[in-house]
């Protein structure tokens, strides 16, 4: 059995599709609400031990006191996420050093104080992030993810067919919310940059799901086309080969993004891949089976209401006769 | 097209390529016999915190002092005073908080007053929508050991100092003169917001103003200075003895004073910068409308030092910027090298599309950057988006026009037929990818500077995939002697001959 066969085969069970992805997206929404992402470490709450030095200090001795931080925070077993030097306007500099706010930083700082000379001080301060990414970003992306679906979906049923409309747009929302989904339940460290790869979801989705429309659309203007049923025109019109190319093309890019850079940054090339993949699982599978449902109904509507206006024509070309 | 006309159309196609190409990307480099330094296109970008770092700075309330400023104060005391000192602050994390109950920190126990965290979380909350109306990509405002505020912006911001400056006044707007709060507004229980409808910024003539729209009773109550105020004209002429009305936030004067020309009914129109510098005006307007919203706060912080703010560069690594174009470098020129290799000449003429749509996006990156918006991760993925969209349609059309070929048409004829084929459903997906990035508009910070540079993006890569690339193939195809070699096609027919 080759491929393209496992594919419509998976496509002709909508059921079982739309019940996989509803309890996958309803997992990741329930470990959401109740454990929330996992934040990036520039996000979440930390502890910060700030050393402040003077600015001669900061540019003949800063390896050297690095050095002895990192020797410090060795010997009592800390680690820190990430650190940042900087200077002020004036002539001060500060090291600051970025733990988990769950580390207990009071040894460190007094050993610290006592190891480091030259410095004006070590001290440690707690940094609420006030709650990560604030409530209102999240509506808002929310809002414009709901307005271009309304608009795609305008677009599509003008442009085209009702049914094409509804299963892009459902095929779009799936991406996006199986992409939210798999960054929840998968712990993959977010920060803003999540919202961009549900939208990069949703751009993928599109993409991909229209390659599958232009030939089901080029080919329902056939003869051969025309006499099918939906499932055997979906089924004979599947774009998987481009699909592939415009999802493998994307990869590449990303898993270059993601070798090549550092830290968040790969994280965010792994949060764009879940969105790419997330976005090429939608297109190919969910668009195509939706497509087939909603094409039948609206097939077997078409079909009633032919039916109807045959027998009225008949009934109003019989009763003129009598009269 | 004749292939003379053909030939030299692709001889000046290749060098304004090549010179746009230069201008957006060709690297640093210092100017022989001077001091200038050639930057490229790419270098103009403001990158977000995430590539370029930024600058952070605290609020500190009054009362309350770092552990550093407490430690030098101590040890400058003695005896009785060491005691006293000791004794008037509380150590809370790596603050110290006033234990005087003047301050509001402590109640009369000396224990932590639960009013106070509560008014100190609305003056957070009212702080962070001020930074959030700025539009930055990327901006973040914390609490540190719970009574004071950490600001951190992204490098782009040039005028920090000012806008942090500015956002740390939690007092009451008013208007004063020589010093004292004008009559009418000195009352206890005024609301500024029965006199004053709104503020914001307008432009003309090169100058930027704020401009202040007043209630009736607002006009009024101005109306009954307005004859105390000196004209512009007096003021410039003897500053000294000129009499200007001063707005006020807090104990903080906002913008330039006010003279009499400013005000016209209920409108008052103050010049405070040239139009291109208008980035102070929109903090003023920013700052006043959010004291008119949220009213004044009995939580007042320290004036802010400049001298305080911190620069710092990405905490992602100093080469992150680097890597980043290394990254998409790679990219592109696998996109330009393997058509050229699966496809000869169209594959050419796919690398001409490739960098039209490079030049093309990097210009408009680096030009209607400057405060309109930044580089951030967003933005790589929408390049790579668009970048591979274009990829992707070139692929299909050549795909379209050797299906035409294999029917028997002729090489012309297959790839006009194969675009027409293909022309309708290129304009559904850029089409939908442009009503994206219009519907992401409404999402805050990075999405919408992302939705921004997706529609920049998604414009040029309908430019290059519905007019360019059309437009290329057909004087490439024209001055090629061989039509069927530019698509690598082969007619059986040819074969049996």
């Amino acid at each position: 059995m080759n491929k393209t066969t496992k594919l419509q085969k998976l496509i002709g069970k909508p059921l079982i599709l739309a019940i996989v992805t509803a309890v996958i997206i309803l997992a990741g929404v329930i470990v959401a609400a109740f454990a929330g992402f996992n934040l990036s470490s520039t996000l979440e709450s930390s502890n910060q031990l700030t050393v402040t030095m003077d600015s001669y200090t900061f540019s003949s001795k800063l390896e050297d006191i690095q050095a002895t931080c990192e020797k410090q925070f060795e010997s009592s077993g800390v680690d820190y996420n990430y650190s940042k030097q900087s200077e002020m306007n004036g002539y001060e500099a500060e090291l600051v050093y970025v733990f988990a706010a769950d580390v207990d930083l009071t040894a460190v700082k007094t050993a610290l104080s006592t190891a480091l000379t030259g410095v004006e001080s070590v001290t440690v301060t707690k940094v609420d992030a006030t709650g990560g990414i604030p409530t209102s970003y999240v509506v808002r992306a929310v809002v414009a993810g709901a307005v271009f679906c309304v608009l795609a979906f305008a677009y599509i049923a003008i442009r085209h067919k009702l049914s094409a409309a509804l299963a892009v747009v459902l095929s779009m929302v799936a991406g996006a919310g199986l992409t939210f989904a798999v960054c929840a339940l998968t712990r993959i460290p977010v920060t803003y940059s999540v919202t961009y790869s549900v939208f990069f979801a949703m751009i993928v989705t599109t993409v991909a799901t229209m390659f599958h429309f232009f030939k089901i659309f080029a080919k329902s203007k056939t003869e051969d086309g025309k006499a099918m049923t939906a499932e055997q025109l979906t089924n004979s019109s599947l774009a998987v080969k481009e699909i592939l190319i415009f999802a493998v093309t994307t990869a590449v890019a990303l898993v270059l993004l993601g070798a090549i850079a550092q830290a968040n940054v790969r994280w965010f090339a792994i949060t764009a891949l879940v969105a790419l993949v997330c976005g090429i699982v939608s297109s190919l599978v969910i668009a195509p089976a939706a497509y087939i449902v909603f094409k039948t109904k609206s097939d077997k509507k078409a079909a009633e209401r032919a039916r109807y206006d045959y027998k009225k024509t008949k009934k109003d070309s019989v009763e003129p006769a009598k009269n | 097209m004749g292939k003379k006309k053909s030939v030299v159309l692709m001889i000046l196609l290749t060098i304004v390529i090549a010179v746009l190409c230069a201008i957006t990307i060709f690297p640093t480099f210092s100017l022989p016999g001077t001091v200038k330094i050639w930057n490229p296109a790419v270098m103009q970008y403001d990158f977000g915190a995430e590539f370029n770092g930024g600058y952070y700075a605290y609020y500190y309330p009054q009362g309350v002092i770092t552990e550093t400023e407490y430690n030098a104060t101590l040890q400058s005391k003695t005896g009785d005073d060491l005691d006293e000192y000791k004794a008037s602050y509380k150590q809370h994390g790596g603050l110290y908080v006033s234990t005087d109950e003047d301050d509001g920190i402590c109640d009369a126990n000396g224990e932590l007053s639960a009013d106070y965290k509560a008014s100190f979380a609305k003056v957070v909350e009212a702080i962070t929508d001020r930074y959030a109306q700025k539009g930055y990509s990327d901006y973040n405002v914390s609490v540190v050991d719970d009574y004071a505020i950490l600001i951190e912006l992204p490098a782009s911001e040039i005028y920090a100092g000012t806008v942090l400056s500015t956002f740390v006044n939690t007092g009451d707007i008013t208007f004063q003169i020589g010093g004292s709060v004008i009559e009418g507004l000195d009352g206890k229980d005024v609301k500024i917001s029965d006199y004053i409808d709104d503020f914001s910024v307008t432009t003309q003539y090169g100058v930027s103003y704020l401009e202040i729209d007043l209630t009736a009773k607002g006009e009024e109550l101005i109306d009954g200075v307005k004859d105390t105020l000196s004209t512009v004209d007096a003021a410039s002429g003897s500053s000294d003895s000129a009499t200007g009305m001063t707005l006020m936030v807090g104990e903080s004067q906002i913008g330039y004073a006010i003279y009499k020309d400013y005000i016209d009914g209920d409108t008052i129109l103050i010049p405070e910068a040239e139009d291109t510098d208008k980035v102070a005006v929109e903090t003023y307007a920013i700052l006043l409308n959010s004291v008119l919203e949220n009213g004044a706060f009995e939580i007042s912080f320290k004036a802010f030092d400049a001298n305080t703010v911190r620069s710092y560069p990405s905490v992602y690594g100093e080469n992150a910027r680097l890597l980043l174009f290394i990254a998409v470098g790679v990219t592109l020129l696998a996109l330009i090298v393997l058509p050229i290799v699966r496809r000869g000449r169209y594959g050419v003429a796919n690398a001409y599309v490739i960098l039209s749509y490079l030049i093309v996006t990097g210009l408009c990156f680096a030009f209607i950057s400057g405060g309109v918006f930044e580089i951030t991760l967003g933005s790589v993925l929408t390049f790579l988006a668009g970048l591979i969209a274009v990829s992707v349609f070139n692929e299909r059309f050549y795909q379209a026009i050797k299906a035409e070929f294999n029917l028997g048409k002729t090489v012309e004829s297959a790839m006009k037929t194969g675009y027409k084929k293909c022309l309708f459903g290129t304009i559904d997906v850029y089409a939908l990818l442009t009503l994206g990035a219009l519907a992401f508009l409404i999402g805050a910070a990075g999405l919408h500077t992302m939705a921004l540079q997706a529609l920049i993006c998604f414009i040029t890569g309908a430019f290059c995939s519905l007019l360019w690339t059309f437009a290329i193939n057909f004087v490439f195809l024209s001055a090629s002697k061989n039509k069927y070699k530019y698509f690598r096609f082969v007619r059986e027919d040819d074969d049996d001959e």
